[in-house]
């Protein structure tokens, strides 16, 4: 049985003009000690994704579908039992690391909180614990380590804090939701590096949420390109990467800026490209046909009256797109 | 951190010093001559005369603020015109009702206003929060002078909990003379409360939208465990703001309040020496009143560093 299992996922908003649709009908799974990339531009619905499985969804929000985590449904759960699970066997990585750090306290308190707070342990032996924490994740470890506050270290030092503050508890699940975006070029790669290197070491579930196929490629074991709510295209990472079938898949590959990745791509050096438009808002997707069709190059009429359906390409590799690509 | 506390104690000295320079001044300006009111208006030149050198009020303007100062420090505050003692004798008496029913009401003040203002931006929308915001709104409306009659009316003459006026004094026992000042304290916080809940409860609010709270939550803390450990306290750099600003109106209420109930306390004797023009006395207590205010900011300022550890580094390069 897989670790995580997502089925039928949907996120909606109740509005006083209807419901609005964040997520439709997403399902996909992460095992232990498997790397799951979820790809998409702002907006498209990733976030809101990583939320639902916390349980941290705004109040608004209503999510049908299950999740389940080694077969207990987790939207079932009321918030008492989801705190319970929540930084013992889910942990979330936050995209920006200058706020998600309590400024007035130490990052060694906060490093502690969650193991004083899920194992009762004492302040001693949680400041042991956090200790260890920081100096897993690269951080100098002592008195001075621990009593600074997040104002006295850089962008990257306090992603290492988050990350160390996750893998508290040891959690199975691990979901990064743009774990690097915020952080210089410099310093991503070795966040990348370092959680590569604890989900390998600790054989956690990784859930990797980015709008940079490039971490894609090189983190996940499995990926899913998400757009306006509905996952477009998955499949094993390798298998994706050789032949791409969506168009918008094909778009945000085109539009890397990485060079080496894109001279092996499909359109080679040409120029950066850029997918013309911008995803839909909520309100207005989601009503006929494909979402994508609006900035399709190839879309026709029966991409915009009907939806396209799940077309399983080859193994475990699916696209939902009338006109898939590179098919022979 | 010790370069920032020298800056804000010099800044507190500095302070003082201007609020005795322009006191002193503005009572200069005054019209009215000391010595003409303690002899009334048929007072012979001579002995007016007599009089001014006597209270050395034929002295340079510059000699007497330098006499003035020096006795505020070593103690001597000068004698009143129309009691004839020591002011320091009429303060001494007086602050014992006066400070503890500041301090009493600033207490009640906060141990309302805090939990009231966590508890409605906790229930945000909700009926609780509505109640709340509407009761905040009623506290703010009411004047206080008018919620202490009605106080003396249900608590003193219906329900003769407490006295409606009067001090019995420390002497008979702190049960009694807390009893004289239990009514008074909660006509003076009311309304202070009302401000401090809405002030906590959209100071609150603001920080529970903030990430590290959804981090704490992702933690697995509880939304309650997460509002008292992460979004409170970084809240409360605003309230402790306004409580400092709050201590100077709880202060200037005291003149009011103390009349209303016939407390024999500061505020009271301010009147009175206003009203009788004893000018020593006045200039004396509003000294007091002001370095009081001066110094419960220097207290807010120690507050901000220790509540936020930012600041004990930022301002020593910002300054």
């Amino acid at each position: 049985m897989d670790l995580l299992s997502v089925s039928n996922l949907s996120v909606g908003f109740d509005t006083p003009s209807g419901q609005i649709r964040i997520l439709d009908q997403i399902s996909f799974t992460v095992g232990r000690g498997q790397s799951v990339g979820l790809v998409g531009e702002s907006g498209c619905g990733k976030s809101m994704t990583a939320l639902a499985i916390m349980g941290l969804l705004p109040v608004a929000a209503r999510a049908t579908g299950t999740i389940k985590l080694d077969g207990q449904d987790l939207l079932t759960l009321d918030d008492t039992a989801m705190s319970g699970l929540r930084g013992r066997r889910l942990a979330m990585i936050f995209q920006e690391p200058m706020t998600a750090l309590n400024p007035v306290q130490t990052i060694g308190h906060q490093v502690a909180e969650g193991v004083r707070w899920h194992l009762g342990l004492g302040r001693r032996a949680a400041r042991r614990t956090a200790a260890e924490l920081v100096a897993r994740v690269g951080l100098p470890a002592g008195r001075q380590g621990l009593g600074r506050y997040p104002h006295e270290l850089s962008g990257g030092q306090r992603q290492r804090v988050v990350i160390a503050m996750a893998l508290a508890c040891g959690p199975d699940i691990l979901i990064a939701d743009e774990p690097t975006t915020a952080l210089d070029v410099t310093t991503q790669g070795q966040i990348l590096d370092l959680l590569v290197q604890i989900t390998a070491t600790e054989k956690m579930g990784l859930l990797l949420i980015t709008h940079d196929l490039g971490v894609i490629a090189q983190m996940t074991d499995r990926m899913m390109v998400l757009y306006a709510g509905r996952i477009v295209e998955t499949g094993p990472t390798a298998g994706v990467f050789n032949a791409m079938a969506h168009p918008y898949t094909r778009g945000l590959f085109a539009a890397l800026p990485s060079s080496d990745l894109v001279t092996s791509g499909p359109r080679g050096r040409e120029r950066l490209a850029a997918i013309p438009g911008d995803v839909p808002a909520p309100s207005e997707a989601l009503q006929f046909g494909c979402a994508f069709a609006p900035r399709c190059p190839l879309a026709e009429t029966r991409c915009r009256s009907s939806e396209p359906p799940q077309i399983a390409l080859q193994a475990d590799h699916s696209v939902a797109c009338f006109r898939p690509q590179g098919q022979t | 951190m010790a370069l920032v506390l020298a800056r804000r104690f010099a800044a507190l000295a500095v302070t003082l010093v201007a609020a005795t320079m322009i006191i002193f001044l503005i009572m200069e300006i005054l019209p009215g001559d000391p010595a003409a009111i303690i002899l009334g208006v048929g007072a012979q030149p001579d002995t007016l005369a007599a009089l001014r050198a006597e209270l050395g009020l034929d002295l340079p303007v510059g000699t007497r603020y330098g006499r003035w100062v020096l006795g505020l420090v070593t103690g001597d505050l000068g004698q009143s015109y129309t009691y004839s003692v020591p002011v320091s004798e009429l303060i001494g008496e007086r602050i014992w009702v006066s400070l503890p029913l500041a301090l009493i009401s600033m207490v009640l003040t906060v141990l309302i206003a805090i939990p009231a203002g966590v508890f409605a931006a906790s229930r945000r929308g909700r009926l609780a929060d509505t109640g709340v915001s509407a009761l905040a709104q009623i506290g703010i409306a009411i004047p206080n002078f008018w919620f202490a009659m009605l106080l003396i009316l249900v608590f003193a003459v219906s329900l003769g909990w407490a006295p409606a006026g009067g001090f019995a004094g420390w002497d008979q026992g702190p049960g009694s003379a807390l009893r004289s000042l239990a009514l008074p304290a909660i006509a003076l916080a009311l309304p202070q409360a009302a401000i401090l809940t809405r002030v906590t409860r959209s100071s609150v609010l603001e920080t529970l939208g903030e990430d590290y709270v959804r981090t704490a939550r992702a933690k697995g803390l509880t939304l309650n465990a997460a509002l008292w450990r992460h979004a409170v306290r970084n809240a409360l750099i605003p309230v402790v703001t306004i409580m400092g600003l709050q201590f100077s109106f709880l202060l200037a209420g005291t003149i009011i309040i103390e009349n209303v109930f016939y407390l024999p306390g500061l505020g009271r004797l301010l009147f009175q020496a206003i009203a009788q023009r004893d000018l020593i006395v006045v200039k004396d207590l509003v000294v007091l009143l002001a370095g009081t205010v001066v110094i419960v900011n220097f207290l807010v300022d120690l507050a901000y560093l220790a509540l936020d550890p930012r600041l004990r580094q930022a301002h020593a390069h910002a300054l």
